[in-house]
């Protein structure tokens, strides 16, 4: 048995695969903050799940995220080079509210008196120019336990081409004090820029104690309670890491949360046969949206979170305030706007009756038809339309506009937005929306899948099974990843091969003896090689697959003609006369864990009599008039049925809109598969 | 009538088209200045020349665009434009608006053989010829020694590259390859804007891009005037003086006159010195994008901008002074003047719009350019700009190390990319703890930093305003430090020269370049900063012990911090206050 748990801001998701016969269960318990691991227990008990016989458990948490936003992380010292204490309080010194006179940089995560210096330098090639000043840094060791600090951070300048200085401060350290954590900014990156590389640094020592001590806890009361399998985290930049892993590098498990649904979106599109697929994750307050091309999902090597850079392999996964709590709004200049405010679960939309005063999304959508009052989230809230209708009446009578016109703007407004964030990850990456599938899924994104692909051009929407828990059942799918790089940079043409191989050689024992510790044979093992390459003279660079770790001169043609095809793929043009340049090295390591199989869904009968729920009134905007949708129920709907819009599809976690011209067709894993008319179609 | 919901999703969408070209921009672009220092703007305009949207990382750019674009329909005429078109000026007295390192690129959008839209951007290009590597340098006297003048031409005509323009430019750079890559990088972004566009139109019909764009402009305008109407009505008046204009140490008076009517904010900078000899000078269209700056930022600083924002916006000041030179004037330091016109207009606000202000900051980019060989004798240019302290705001103190207001999204040369690509190392990277800024809120600290050349030769250029000049103090704090840039040759321990401008100072293998940039200017009398603050910023290191017993009126015991002494003026002050209260 299978079991994933991802603990998100407000519901804690659980589901429970069963490798025989493929089947899964899903369920949701609200989220404890305060102590998350006894959230997990209860969605176990809530499931049925026998931790005696679970032989894997992958959990996603935004534990990490969450200490940082709230900056409520350990009290960490940082140590870099004599002359360099300010570097990373500093950062790259830009403002970019740039017509705020008075603007304030947010806090950093340690203040400059706990910033420390050491007397030692290294050059860019990572030769030694001072060597580290043993005695020296010493004193810096005991000044830094002096100040009762929790978790220690140290960046040397260079030190990602010659890690030894920062090997020799560690040393020093836990001769001082073994009990201390320290951070080794050379271990998470390899890459040059001090400020991004020092900030990763201390992200992973900000919310090393914190998660620590959660997963240490967590992992003991599942063995109290008879656990014996593999207990992985989900990281940030796809795969996941074992749970000593996790504990020792934990700026891994930033984005550990949200990564779970574009690996769900990755493993379901190889099954259907559509490696390439964009995928929107719509909850109550946002939306994220990321891009798998031929069956990987994009991964930036450098990412910002809340204005602090790390510099760890993260899937590329764009947020925008736009969920179902989005609150409706008329500006100054008499507009209505949407966003990105939320009333979140708490108060929530107006027509939760729980207070909420202000229009929301979700209120648009249920006075304009596309939200049943009587069987919303399958009935376990109950709902009040009239609230609704409150709400938006208040914002009409400001616009001088029918309530229902308003309702329709609100939900045209915020697909707009959407589809505005998915252009942002796909068009200005050089990517073209037609080539892609488009996979919804959250409590929301079923609702706005038609709409968002054909804003876009996207052919085809996919709403997988179980949409509201889908980043839970990605989590299912992974396999055991470490990343390594090393700023390497050399001409391409001019390469020695040699050089590069015995850079791999190194990368690939690290790789081969952590995976080994983790458990893995040799036959379960895969390396996977890039570089990043530019033109010389640019900084941006583009990460190009090699063919192998061993490369020799006649690889060279292929690498460059890869590189080339690549840059036009994102920027638009080559320029086959300039110099290429290999700036960084990368490999992953892979540990191949056994693929479970999602089960198939019966067949349909084709008669769709048996899932009818009758019909329901929308409005539409282009006709300003109300149209009649067919209402299905999805539990009742089997393999190869297939609908026409305009129809709703209910299932107890969300929504799927069907619009005029729009076809819709059920896949053979339970997916419903939507064939979005485009412009000029006839489509609405 | 259009459907007002489809209005605000067409905004929307040419948002989105100003923000994908910046980022095509930045993307292709070869030269450091643009993808690292994002010295660069993308906008869209309407036919008339007004903007739509904007996306760029520095502010100084803002209403620069417009008038780049008024000067390409005055010249060729709307009727003369064809689909693939693209024009490019720099010319500074009219169309380029601030020095020739910035060329505007500018495209026609048609649609239905309808002028629907301009597509424009304007960015700093690494080189453009001239008599100093990087085209800038403090002792420029006339513009032809200033680089290559592109007085609005056809560089794509209908499509097509025009051969001839393009080997024009690369004969006259440096760096051809680098500057190619910036043409052609904008030339992209262009293009970029102009499909989005098109596609609006395609989408929605010409009409409703149209009426998009008024409703945008009006809205923008409203937002403007509302703000107006809150700020009191009335003149406010400020003056100044610019440190020299690199040739003689004469001060260079400058002032301003601010008049907010129920219609107008009205900037009239008559009065200020005429024009100089040296490149401190900046021109027409540089005033106008300070004063359009400055009345953003009190009045709806996050509002994004469009030229509706603008139309309460009237500018005053005759030709042919420090604030409008004409040709042939240099005017390749050009921000030096753009930035003080921000500062007249930020100190002549203060009484009226103090809130959403800080007191005086380093105010300078500190445009420092460092070029040489490396030992294979191939020629290597580094030009970056500054971070340094900026003023206490109300109730708050100020910041460190931030660049200048004339930078926005401005990120700072990572030390390890500077020494793996110049023959540089950087000894040091800090904030400078000059005793300065002190006030009941501190200003905030500036910077030094020390390249050491390790190649075999080269020069710095540096100029630095507020050299001569402090950043100013508010409500009884006091001034912050200098700007400067210093000389120490190999193996001596004192600056051979300090100064605020150099120009193409030579250096030799080992010399070290120190830059020291200022600190902010405090608010509030620093008597009255509470023990506790001050003892904080002695633990953190940004004020030293002397300092808290000269200005603050504490002396401290420097290792337990207690407080071994209050001054009798703090002790005075103290018992003012108790007896005001």
């Amino acid at each position: 048995m299978r079991v994933s748990v991802d603990v998100g801001g407000t519901f804690t998701d659980v589901i429970v695969l069963d490798e025989d016969s493929g089947d899964i269960q899903l369920d949701k318990v609200a989220t404890t903050p305060a102590n998350p691991a006894e959230g997990v227990l209860q969605g176990f008990d809530k499931v049925g799940a026998q931790t005696q016989q679970i032989e894997y458990f992958v959990h996603g948490t935004t534990l990490g995220i969450n200490a940082m936003l709230t900056r409520s992380g350990a009290k960490v010292a940082f140590v870099t080079t004599r002359g360099f204490r300010d570097i990373y309080v500093l950062g790259r010194t830009d403002r970019e509210p740039m017509y705020d006179f008075k603007y304030k940089k947010p806090k950093s995560l340690v203040p400059r008196s706990l910033c420390f210096e050491v007397n030692e330098r290294l050059n860019y090639k990572g030769q030694v120019l001072h060597p580290l000043d043993v005695d020296q840094a010493r004193a810096v060791a005991q000044r830094i336990v002096a100040q009762g600090v929790e978790s220690v951070a140290v960046c040397f300048l260079h030190s990602y081409a010659n890690p030894e200085h920062e090997l020799a401060f560690e040393r020093v350290f836990q001769e001082v004090a073994p009990e201390i954590s320290v951070t080794l900014s050379h271990r998470l990156s390899r890459v040059y820029r001090e400020y991004e590389r020092s900030s990763t640094t201390v992200i992973d020592a900000y919310i090393k104690p914190i998660t620590r001590s959660y997963l240490t806890r967590l992992n003991s009361e599942l063995v109290d309670g008879g656990f014996d399998g593999t207990f992985l985290m989900t990281r940030s930049g796809g795969g996941a890491m074992t749970l000593d892993t996790a504990r020792e590098e934990p700026a891994h498990l930033v984005l550990s949360g949200p990564a779970g649904g574009v690996i769900g979106g990755a493993y379901l599109g190889k099954l259907i046969d559509l490696p390439n697929m964009i995928t929107v994750d719509m909850g109550g307050t946002s939306l994220d949206a990321s891009l798998i091309a031929d069956g990987e999902p994009t991964v930036e090597n450098e990412q910002v979170f809340q204005t602090l850079p790390i510099s760890v392999p993260t899937i590329d996964i764009h947020t925008i305030g736009a969920g179902g709590g989005s609150i409706a709004w008329v500006d100054e200049g008499g507009h209505l706007q949407v966003g990105p405010q939320s009333a979140g679960a708490d108060p929530g939309p107006a027509c939760y009756s729980k207070g909420g005063q202000e229009a929301t999304f979700t209120d648009a959508a249920l006075q304009i038809g596309f939200l049943d009052p009587n069987n919303f989230l399958g009935g376990e809230i109950d709902i009040d339309p009239a609230l609704a209708e409150a709400a938006i009446s208040r914002l009409s009578g400001q616009l001088g506009m029918g309530a229902q016109e308003v309702a329709a703007g609100i939900v045209s407004i915020l697909e707009a937005k959407m589809a505005g964030a998915v252009r942002v990850i796909s068009v200005e990456r050089g990517y073209h929306p037609r080539d892609f599938a488009l996979c919804a899924f959250g409590g929301g994104g079923a609702f706005v899948a038609a709409n968002i692909s054909r804003e876009l051009g996207v052919p085809l929407a996919i709403i997988p099974p179980g949409p509201g828990n889908f980043s839970a059942l990605g989590m299912l799918m992974v396999d055991v990843v470490h990343d390594y790089a090393r700023t390497h940079i050399t001409g391409l043409v001019d390469m020695d091969p040699a050089q590069a191989n015995q850079v791999y050689t190194e990368l690939a024992a690290q790789g081969q003896s952590a995976l080994a510790s983790d458990g893995f044979g040799a036959d379960r093992q895969q390396y996977l090689p890039s570089a990043e390459m530019r033109y010389r003279g640019q900084e941006h660079t583009v990460n190009i697959p090699l063919p192998g770790v061993t490369l020799s001169t006649d690889d060279i043609p292929l690498i460059t003609e890869r590189f080339h095809a690549a840059h036009l793929q994102q920027y638009g043009h080559s320029m086959m006369q300039d110099p290429i340049e290999i700036v960084t090295l990368r490999l992953r390591a892979v540990g191949l864990l056994p693929r479970p199989d999602l089960a198939r869904v019966a067949a349909g009968s084709g008669d769709l009599a048996a899932a009818s729920r009758g019909t329901r009134m929308v409005y539409d905007r282009a006709s300003r008039s109300r149209i009649e949708y067919q209402v299905y129920d999805r539990m009742k709907l089997g393999a190869g049925d297939s609908l026409s819009g305009p129809a709703i599809v209910e299932e107890p976690s969300s929504t799927t809109m069907v619009h005029s011209g729009d076809e819709l067709s059920v896949g053979e894993y339970g997916e419903l598969q939507i064939k979005v008319a485009q412009e000029g179609d006839g489509g609405s | 009538m259009h459907d007002p919901f489809t209005l605000t999703i067409i905004q929307e969408q040419l948002q989105a088209a100003a923000d994908e070209s910046f980022v095509r921009l930045g993307r292709a672009s070869k030269s450091p200045i643009i993808y690292e220092v994002l010295d660069y703007a993308c906008a869209l305009l309407t036919p008339q020349a007004e903007l739509i949207a904007e996306a760029q990382g520095v502010p100084g750019f803002t209403g620069v665009l417009p008038v780049a674009v008024e000067s390409i329909l005055e010249k060729f005429g709307a009727d003369n434009m064809q689909p693939g078109d693209v024009f490019a000026t720099n010319d500074p007295y009219s169309g380029g608006g601030t020095h020739l390192s910035d060329v505007c690129l500018i495209g026609p959008i048609i649609y239905d053989g309808e002028l629907v839209a301009f597509a424009a951007n304007k960015g700093h290009w690494t080189e453009l010829g001239g008599m100093a590597p990087g085209s800038w340098t403090t002792d420029a006297t006339e513009i032809y020694q200033e680089g290559l003048q592109l007085p609005a031409v056809r560089v794509y005509d209908a499509g097509e590259p025009v051969r001839d323009i393009i080997d024009l430019i690369a004969a006259n750079v440096r760096l051809p390859d680098m500057t190619l890559s910036d043409l052609y990088a904008g030339v992209a972004a262009i293009r970029v804007a102009e499909m989005r566009v098109r596609a609006i139109c395609e989408r929605h019909g010409a009409a409703a891009l149209r009426a998009g764009i008024d409703a945008l402009l009006r809205q923008g305008e409203l937002v403007s005037r509302n703000a107006l109407r809150t700020l009191p009505k009335g003149s406010w008046e400020a003056q100044d003086f610019m440190d020299d204009d690199g040739f003689t140490d004469e001060p260079i008076p400058v002032r301003v006159r601010i008049t907010v009517t129920d219609e107008n904010f009205i900037a009239d900078f008559t009065g200020s010195s005429l024009q100089r000899p040296g490149p401190v000078n900046g021109t027409w269209a540089r005033l106008q994008s300070s004063a359009r700056v400055m009345f953003k930022s009190i009045t709806a600083p996050d509002y994004p901008n469009n030229g509706g924002c603008f139309r309460p916006v009237k500018v005053i000041c005759p030709p042919g002074t420090i604030f409008t030179a004409q040709r042939p004037a240099p005017v390749s330091t050009y921000w030096e003047a753009g930035a003080t016109a921000i500062d007249l207009l930020w100190q002549a606000l203060l009484p009226i719009a103090g809130e959403r202000l800080s007191a005086g900051h380093f105010l300078s980019i500190c445009g420092t350019n460092l070029s040489g060989i490396f030992d294979n004798g191939d020629l290597f240019v580094l030009s970056e700009p500054q971070a340094g302290g900026w003023g206490a705001a109300p109730a708050r103190d100020g910041q460190n190390g931030l660049v200048a207001q004339g930078n926005g999204e401005t990120r700072n040369i990572p030390v390890e990319v500077c020494e793996a690509r110049y023959p540089l190392l950087v000894e040091q990277y800090a904030l400078d703890i000059t005793p300065s800024g002190a006030g009941r809120w501190r200003g905030g600290r500036g910077m030094v930093r020390d390249y050491r050349l390790t190649g075999p030769s080269g020069h710095v250029t540096t100029t630095y305003g507020r050299h001569r000049f402090p950043p100013w103090g508010a409500d009884g704090g006091n001034c912050g430090s200098s700007n400067s840039a210093a000389v120490i040759r190999a193996g001596a321990d004192q600056p051979e020269v300090q100064r605020g401008k150099l120009a193409r100072y030579p250096l030799c293998k080992g010399d070290l370049v120190r830059i020291i940039t200022g600190s902010g200017g405090g608010r509030g009398n620093p008597l009255e900063r509470p023990v506790e603050a001050v003892r904080a910023d002695l633990k953190a290191g940004l004020v030293t012990l002397q300092q808290a017993a000269e200005q603050y009126g504490l002396r401290f015991d420097p290792d337990t911090l207690d407080v071994l002494e209050v001054t009798p003026e703090r002790r005075n002050m103290s018992m003012q206050r108790v007896s005001e209260s």
